[in-house]
């Protein structure tokens, strides 16, 4: 079956790929500053030990998954789910769904990274990035670098695993680590750099909240990945000799790695630079703004010479990063075609590029349906597809233990299938319904406004409905003994 | 031909038709800019001044660091001696103005006396132009040009209390606190985060 669908050709290949799948901008962009606003050391504490007890047993379950179906998310929920898998095979779309909604929007905000890259060959922001990033961000141009990109990512998905994925990942991969680390280095020798250092290391316990708690849990499924069928579908070219927990192991702590050494280079590079302490920093409230606008400001006080350098290589290394995850979401749907109608591979990403552009052409030009695919993915899809992935691997396929022994000399899948069947559904109920929905911030936020963004409902509306699900949170603690 | 041939056909012309509706009516589907005020604290002041018997402690600075507001505004009044017999069973009152640029005008407080520190706090009282414009659709609702240089001013007014057992006026000493911190605003296009990998 893997001759005909394809498959790695590499082991190296492989993790490449699924370590480029996790690897994007919620690394390179949004974990900075989540660990930076919320607690640094100690957000990084909870980060991990969330990454050990939901995020690597959820990946290890969806990978094996996919491996031992070796087919694409519908046919292999399908296939493992027994008599009742035309049922089960309903979370195999939730999936493809769920990776076709990030596209939406994820494809405009590569095609940010590819004009930003190009634009500082001409110089466009290096002037006003905030004016620069202000007009490029929504509009008809942007509509032509969402159509740019999507047109490189169907024609990489469309040449085949090890024809097209492979080859891609295994440079941009590696690249993007040459680039993120020697930026790292560079700002490790410059004067000032150690309040960067401080920002993002200094433990402040009483900045975790239930909100940031369940932030991190977010942080953790998007960042590997999870709940879109990426992991199990990369996971199902694998070679049948490969280890999945070895594997899938990597993956994760590569991916939290990347991570840490974005903000090793954010922060310090915003620190010596003296954008740490400017209103053009202090006023970026999202991590949009850290990275498109208070970044390139800092670029700009490095000089012309090595700003420009900087800033070139740091905007390529975040279209890499994006673009690897940006194929593992289009390589979803493209297998569900070719596997369960038989479509031809390039007709099938053809087909698929098609829908997403169209899709991702209204939130190009608008902001709000940018918001809105995003919390439909994220909060809708992404979530339950985490959660109903990992109950399936733990709960109802056999064999789950198996293969993550497979490999192995030491015998864990037991274990591993333990955390996923009872403490990593627990703890994505607990901090999902403690934290995000009936959390108890001062915006009044609640899980489908996360950002406390009330998006286009008025501030008064917005407040009112945040506390009818603040006080639904608190009958629902009372009754459980919480409160 | 095949259907998925023509699926990609008919795809084709739907993805031109909405390039085209996207192009044409971008500034109708973009509407109107979103406008937020992200605040950050660029200083917080601490002043103590002390205050002897009855009278008025005034206070006054400038805003600094290109602030333009003022948040948590909270006055602590300590009473750090007397020359009567007994704090304990004296009444008086407190008085705190704050007046801020702009001739904004903030209601002023009263606090009864108390031989414990009294905390008066004007957590209300910022000021912006309109007031308390967090979330407007208008970019030009905030005149940024106005100057923000005129003094924050405060003053205390302390009546003195009387000795409710012997039923005299008494002289009493004072610490008096202000605190407040001072908050930039800008006006920025509201822009999305990121929530995904």
């Amino acid at each position: 079956m893997a001759g005909v669908r394809g498959a790695w050709n590499s082991r190296f290949g492989f993790i490449m790929a699924a370590v480029g799948s996790a690897v994007g901008l919620g690394n390179l962009v949004r974990f900075p500053r989540e660990l930076a606003d919320n607690g640094g050391a100690a957000y990084l504490f909870v980060y991990l030990i969330l990454l050990v007890l939901v995020g690597l047993p959820a990946l290890l379950g969806e990978m094996s998954l996919g491996k031992m179906a070796e087919l694409s998310p519908v046919r292999a929920f399908q296939k493992l789910g027994g008599p009742h898998g035309k049922k089960w095979a309903v979370l195999g779309v939730f999936g493809m769904l769920a990776a076709m909604f990030v596209l939406f929007f994820y494809i405009d905000m590569t095609g940010w990274t590819l004009r930003f890259f190009f634009a500082s060959f001409w110089d466009a922001w290096w002037d006003d990035p905030e004016g620069y990033y202000d007009k490029i961000a929504y509009g008809p141009g942007a509509i032509l670098w969402h159509g740019i990109v999507a047109a490189i990512v169907v024609a990489i998905v469309a040449r085949g695993i090890s024809g097209g994925i492979e080859k891609v990942v295994t440079v941009v991969i590696p690249a993007l680590f040459v680039i993120v680390i020697g930026i790292v280095i560079y700002a490790l020798f410059q004067p000032g750099m150690a309040d960067g250092y401080k920002e993002i290391f200094d433990p402040d316990f009483s900045a975790l909240s239930p909100n940031n708690i369940a932030s991190a849990v977010g942080q953790v499924f998007f960042s590997l990945s999870l709940g879109q069928g990426a992991m199990l579908t990369y996971a199902s070219y694998m070679d049948k000799k490969q280890s999945v927990t070895q594997d899938g192991t990597i993956t994760a702590f590569a991916d939290t790695g990347v991570a840490m050494l974005a903000a090793m280079m954010i922060f310090p590079v915003l620190a010596f630079t003296g954008l740490l302490t400017s209103p053009v920093f202090l006023e970026q409230q999202s991590s949009f703004g850290t990275a498109f606008i208070a970044m390139p400001a800092a670029f700009v006080q490095m000089g012309d010479i090595v700003g420009r350098i900087i800033g070139t290589v740091f905007f390529l290394g975040l279209f890499f990063a994006a673009l690897s995850s940006a194929i593992s979401l289009l390589e979803v749907p493209t297998s569900v075609l070719v596997d369960s109608l038989g479509v031809e591979r390039w007709k099938a990403a053809l087909l698929l590029g098609l829908i997403v552009y169209s899709f991702g052409v209204v939130s190009a030009v608008d902001a709000d349906w940018f918001v809105l695919y995003d919390e439909i993915a994220v909060n809708f899809f992404i979530v339950a597809g985490v959660a109903f992935t990992t109950f399936f691997a733990g709960w109802i396929v056999p064999g789950v233990a198996k293969e993550l022994d497979s490999g192995l000399k030491s015998r864990i899948g037991i274990y591993l299938v333990w955390v996923m069947r009872t403490i990593t559904p627990v703890l994505i109920l607990v901090v999902f319904l403690f934290g995000g929905l009936f959390g108890n911030d001062v915006n009044g936020d609640i899980l489908f406004w996360a950002d406390g963004e009330c998006g286009s409902v008025s501030e008064a509306d917005c407040e009112a409905n945040a506390a009818g699900w603040r006080e639904l949170g608190h009958d629902f603690k009372k009754a459980f003994g919480f409160e | 031909m095949q259907t998925v041939d023509l699926v990609i056909g008919g795809l084709g012309v739907v993805a031109v038709l909405a390039t085209t509706l996207g192009v044409v009516l971008f500034d109708d589907l973009a509407g109107e800019q979103k406008v937020i005020f992200p605040e950050a604290v660029v200083h917080s002041h601490d002043e103590t001044k002390e205050g002897e018997s009855a009278g008025t402690v005034p206070f006054e600075s400038a805003l600094r660091d290109n602030a333009t507001a003022l948040r948590d505004v909270k006055v602590t009044i300590t009473f750090t001696g007397t020359q009567g017999p007994n704090p304990d069973n004296s009444a008086g009152s407190y008085e705190v103005r704050i007046i801020p640029p702009n001739n904004v005008t903030c209601e002023p407080k009263q606090a009864a006396w108390s031989a414990q520190p009294v905390e008066i706090t004007f957590s209300e009282c910022r000021w912006l132009q309109p007031p308390d414009s967090r979330d407007s659709t208008d970019p030009g609702a905030i005149d940024e040009t106005v100057a923000w240089d005129t003094p924050v001013r405060a003053e205390v007014e302390i009546t003195n209390p009387t000795d409710l057992m012997q039923l005299v006026t008494v002289e009493y000493t004072y610490d008096v606190r202000l605190e407040y911190d001072e908050v930039a605003y800008a006006q920025t296009i509201d822009r999305p985060d990121l929530d995904t990998a």
